[in-house]
């Protein structure tokens, strides 16, 4: 088969040149002995189809929604001196921010990693809170360090559990 | 590492780690991953038969255990991703589906490639930062080669298609970026980033693929009378059809992406990672009446210019050096995260499109009379919905073009451009009536 319109010969079971439309001529190919590979015909379906995975919100999303939370409600503390919003709540969502990672992990231990390195930032993200504690001298100085701690610690747990953090460790600092 | 010698003395790679550190290029695709898209690429081989599956899938058992780096998962550590091995056995799958279904790296325990077969095609898609499509030919190849192997055919081994009862060699999984890598090499210039980037209408998950088939020789023919190289040719009549199928006149420079294979310029036996993304560009500055042959002139020997080993040793030091930084070291992948999903951003706004050609495909006696052609695809950007690659096989060249919407324009302006040059061509897509 060939497109007049296109000058290019086609596979014999097309009856358009997929590049203009056009109808195909059944005309003998100038590049002769060519086998066909075809293509299976796809479904309307696959055009809708979603292909990523649901089940990963949580881990995306808890760290991402609690700091910026935890900040506004610095922001309130600033503005009505209304210490619960920082001494309550602040230890309290980052504590149950970290016990959900603990518990994640724990059920999928393949992303034990993956989740040390969100508590990671977890414990940064409070170090931030209890300078901030510090010099502001609130209350949350307490429930920043015993978080921080648990972090760290959780940390060192899984360095013992595996080689992977020591290797990664050594290839960083090359020691 | 071992100290076992495997074929002609080479050492043999340690088999025994569950994971390995990635390569220089790899780091920039893991982190610019999302959680629908990674960059992928799919090389295909046509065979001059109907595959086997059954038989099929003994082959990729069979090659799956000479290649131990390629059957991994991308993992995200704490200061780096790296890859974990993967013992399970990859499934063949029918290729039923649009090509380049995102390979899922979240939650996913198979490896980040898939083998595919329709009928008389062997489909390999892989997630890029595992390998090249240079490294990822060599796996193709030597599944095609057991494949053949195991119905029978007597199949001579060469450093294309491996023998699956050898060990893995080390030279094999070695990061040649940063064994070639020169503290002291002179920086290149960084690409321009304000670059013509087409229209951009995608349609979700729908992927036409349109290839044009034709004589290696006639295109070689034609090249030299216009007193260039075959990928100059290509280049050359990509950047043309850019100009001629515009919706109005190109101000930008339109920039043409070419991967440079760096294995044979450093001696290189890597299955992972080693090419160089190397540019050309050429400026319309609003012109349309713009010839083929003034394109010509202004591309020739670019190309060559920027794959002498100096230059290709300066830009390749400059990328391991970035990612060696003590600094940058220490910073948790989680932060470095957010910054090499921008670098790779802004390195793809700099350019139109890419064009990758693979080359010729050499196969020993025994295969190489089963493989009818091969296909070479490049998928697509977040921020790029149309690309070109070509292979060559047996003296038969196959152009393919990707694309996410079903406008044709640029692929009709350039298919009639070679035939009326003087090139028959074939035309074959997954989208036909």
């Amino acid at each position: 088969m060939r497109c007049k319109e296109c000058n290019v010969d086609l596979a014999k079971e097309y009856t358009k040149c997929p590049l203009c439309g056009a109808a195909a001529v059944d005309e003998p190919p100038v590049i002769e002995d060519i086998e066909t590979a075809p293509y299976p015909r796809y479904s309307d379906e696959l055009l809708t189809r979603d292909h990523s995975i649901k089940s990963d919100f949580p881990f995306k999303y808890i760290l991402r929604a609690v700091m910026p939370v935890c900040a506004v409600l610095w922001i309130i503390y600033f503005i009505t001196k209304n210490e619960n919003a920082v001494c309550l709540t602040v230890p309290v969502l980052t504590g149950l921010t970290a016990a959900v990672y603990f518990f994640l992990s724990l059920k999928e231990k393949g992303r034990l990693l993956h989740y040390s390195v969100s508590l990671t930032a977890c414990a940064a993200f409070q170090l931030v809170m209890l300078i901030l504690s510090a010099v502001t001298g609130t209350g949350t100085v307490y429930a920043a360090v015993s978080f921080a701690f648990a972090a760290v610690l959780f940390i060192l747990l899984f360095a013992l559990r595996t080689k992977r953090m020591s290797a990664q460790l050594h290839a960083t600092f090359k020691f | 590492m071992t100290d076992k010698m495997g074929i002609n003395g080479k050492k043999t790679a340690d088999t025994s780690k569950a994971w390995f550190e990635i390569d220089n290029a790899a780091n920039l695709y893991a982190g610019a991953r999302s959680r629908d898209w990674c960059r992928t690429y799919r090389t295909a081989l046509v065979f001059d038969e109907e595959i086997d599956p059954a038989v099929m899938q003994q082959a990729l058992e069979d090659t799956a255990k000479r290649f131990p780096y390629f059957c991994a998962k991308l993992r995200d550590g704490l200061f780096w991703s790296y890859f974990e091995r993967v013992d399970s056995v990859p499934r063949l799958v029918p290729d039923t589906d649009f090509p380049y279904r995102p390979i899922l790296i979240e939650g996913n325990d198979q490896p980040n490639f898939r083998i595919l077969y329709y009928k008389n095609r062997l489909v390999i898609e892989a997630f890029h930062s595992l390998s090249d499509g240079g490294g990822s030919n060599v796996f193709l190849s030597t599944l095609a080669g057991r494949y053949f192997e195991l119905k029978g055919e007597v199949i001579p081994k060469t450093d294309r298609v491996l023998d699956v009862n050898s060990a893995p060699l080390e030279c094999e999984t070695v990061d040649d970026y940063k064994a070639n890598a020169d503290k002291n090499a002179k920086a290149q210039n960084v690409p321009k980033t304000d670059i013509y980037l087409g229209e951009n209408n995608a349609e979700k998950n729908f992927v036409q693929l349109i290839h044009g088939i034709m004589r290696a020789d006639d295109i070689k023919a034609v090249a030299k009378k216009h007193s260039l190289t075959v990928t100059e040719y290509f280049t050359v009549l990509i950047i043309y059809t850019f100009i001629k199928c515009a919706d109005a006149p190109i101000e930008k420079p339109i920039s043409v992406s070419v991967p440079i294979d760096l294995r044979k310029r450093f001696s290189s036996s890597s299955l992972r990672n080693f090419v160089y993304m190397t540019d050309v560009t050429f400026e319309p500055k609003g012109k349309t009446d713009i010839e083929f042959s003034q394109i010509c002139e202004s591309i020739k020997g670019k190309l060559g210019a920027k794959a002498t080993r100096e230059y290709l040793v300066s830009s390749i030091s400059a990328n391991v050096a970035a990612q060696e930084t003590p600094v940058i070291r220490v910073v948790p992948y989680a932060f470095k995260k957010v910054f090499l999903k921008n670098s790779y951003k802004k390195s793809q706004q700099a350019y139109t499109t890419f064009f990758s050609n693979l080359g010729l495909f050499e196969f020993p006696q025994g295969l190489s009379r089963h493989i009818v052609r091969a296909e070479s695809c490049l998928a697509f950007t977040p921020h790029m919905h149309f690309g070109c690659a070509c292979a060559t096989v047996n003296g038969i060249l196959t152009f393919t073009f990707s694309s996410s919407n079903r406008d044709t324009e640029r692929q009709k302006f350039f298919f009639r451009f070679l035939a009326n040059d003087g090139v028959p061509v074939r035309i074959e897509s997954n989208i036909y009536e």
